[in-house]
């Protein structure tokens, strides 16, 4: 069965995220004064954070995933800063150890009591807003091919690579669809590597998360970028369901200005602490 | 009265890495395991508090939560709180740590109550009890059935986890045993494995009792375990087994 293989230190997966920094994201959302950049730079440090919090252990990060950054925009390539410059695909402990900077920031949480809590927590930044330049989407698939044909040779039995493209859809080296299809027909012997893709848009339109159908989806953007997305495996399906998710078989790893965290909380590497238990 | 106990790390995990705790006293009774949760950090040494606080409770067990969970949860942060740790380290000691939990106690019959022979046990998550009678599965608890395990089961949690949350994350049993029984509490992957088998009209216990009878039961318990993980029957992660004869 596909998507099956454990995901251990012995057998990591990994993770490269495309990240579209080009002009067009210094565009604001609608109706507010946010730059879609800084969505961007929201939902990367976001998820870096999440992947590391869910492979950090009391030792220290168990390196369950190999990790990497491609900006597209005024040029494409490895995007991440500081003394992980220039590096395509690094364990997760690298990543956690080297953020740009940390940042303090208030959380107000329920106290169990009918009050509310106000802790400061520290908040690690990996990634600053960029926008300049074109979107050379089809060169980022090309460079993400490469990276993670070289990864499932190192490890040919791992989970099957994620890819996630964050981005407002808007490529300007022509059509993308054959280049991701070319990056969704690589495969470890455990399945097809996925493409999952955040749409960040400066339409008003409601977030929505995994759909099954583009007629649902808002614009040409929206549709395209369903398209090119995996579908979602079944035990992600069904971990998404037991979250509460409204998911069907035919659901994509694709999010409509929203994030994809869930997604990453679906990956099974262990007993998870769900919602419930954090009342 | 008699307690065995034998457990395993996950494949791949080293010793110091392995999350489920067990507990006995065949004086008082009292048996206990805990599974710490691999999301959360420093759940190892709280599934051990868990187990030993248990058993060596000063009131009667399984008792209310109040009276012997806040004191662990507080050794529990005591142990951590003034380490210097990296910033995703202090963001997981501000979740606490996690763990599912099963204890059990067996009321030995004493002077004008000799045939009261009960047994009291209280659940969180999906650690399980099996009792054995005549070779037949008597009484299986929390989990009767092996397509009900998943990997988001309830946890006790080591901060902000009251016991007005702990009372809905509980389940409590009680029964009733006699000269002969065995009782089998056991970690959530080995509680599959051995629903699974009783699914397919087997007595595991008897596989696992094959295994256990032996001067080194550890290391036969080790190979049995690798052996069963190489065929897939059994899912990779900690294992745990007390097995209490009366």
């Amino acid at each position: 069965m596909p998507y099956a293989a454990e995901i251990s230190r012995t057998n990591p997966s990994c993770f490269l995220f495309l990240l579209d920094q080009s002009g067009s994201m210094s565009d604001t959302f609608s109706g507010g004064s946010k730059k879609k950049a800084d969505g961007v730079a929201d939902a990367i440090n976001k998820l870096l954070q999440t992947l590391v919090l869910r492979c950090s252990k009391s030792e220290g990060v168990r390196d369950y995933y190999h990790v990497g950054v491609i900006g597209y925009g005024k040029k494409v390539g490895p995007a991440l800063g500081g003394n992980l410059a220039g590096f395509g695909l690094v364990p997760i402990k690298v990543i956690a150890d080297n953020p740009l900077r940390i940042e303090q920031r208030t959380r107000h949480s329920d106290d169990g009591a009918g009050g509310i809590l106000t802790q400061t927590v520290k908040f690690p930044v990996w990634f600053e807003p960029v926008a300049h330049g074109q979107t050379p989407m089809c060169e980022a698939f090309d460079q993400a091919w490469h990276l993670v044909s070289a990864f499932i040779v190192q490890f040919p039995g791992c989970y099957p690579p994620m890819i996630v493209n964050i981005t407002d859809g808007e490529a300007s080296d022509g059509d993308p669809t054959p280049r991701a299809g070319m990056v969704r027909d690589l495969a470890s012997t455990d399945g097809n590597v996925l493409l999952f893709n955040v749409h960040i848009s400066a339409s008003a339109s409601q977030p929505i998360l995994y759909p099954d159908r583009e007629a649902s989806l808002p614009d040409e953007f929206a549709r395209f970028l369903f398209r090119i997305s995996s579908p979602l495996p079944p035990a992600m399906l069904q971990a998404a369901r037991r979250d509460g998710q409204a998911v069907s078989d035919a659901s994509r790893g694709f999010v409509f200005n929203a994030d994809l965290v869930s997604l990453i909380k679906f990956l099974d590497i262990g007993t998870r602490v769900s919602d419930k238990n954090l009342r | 009265m008699e307690a065995r106990s034998v457990w395993l790390p996950k494949r791949g995990h080293s010793l110091d890495e392995y999350e489920d705790a067990g507990a006995a006293d065949p004086a008082l009774g009292r048996f206990a395991i805990a599974d710490g949760a691999t999301e959360s950090s420093f759940a190892g040494p709280w599934a051990r508090l868990l187990a030993d606080g248990f058993v060596s409770a000063a009131g009667p067990q399984p008792g209310r939560w109040s009276d012997w969970l806040p004191a662990l949860q507080q050794r529990w942060l005591e142990q951590f709180r003034d380490k210097e740790l990296a910033w995703y380290a202090e963001a997981k000691l501000e979740d606490g740590a996690f763990a599912t939990f099963l204890g059990l106690t067996l009321c030995a019959p004493t002077g004008f109550f000799m045939e009261r022979r009960k047994w009291h046990a209280v659940a969180v998550g999906d650690g399980c009890l099996f009792q054995v009678r005549d070779n037949e599965l008597y009484r299986p608890f929390p989990i009767e059935r092996a397509e009900d395990f998943g990997n988001t089961p309830w946890l006790i949690g080591s901060r902000n986890d009251s016991s007005k949350s702990l009372r809905q994350k509980e389940l409590r049993a009680k029964g009733d045993w006699r000269t002969g029984d065995c009782f089998w509490l056991m970690t959530d992957a080995l509680a599959q494995w051995f629903l699974t088998d009783i699914e397919a009209c087997g007595t595991p216990w008897t596989k696992l009792e094959a295994v256990l009878g032996s001067d080194d039961s550890q290391e036969r318990f080790a190979d049995w375990v690798e052996d069963q993980r190489d065929r897939q029957a059994l899912k990779n992660d900690d294992v745990t087994l007390i097995v209490v004869n009366v």
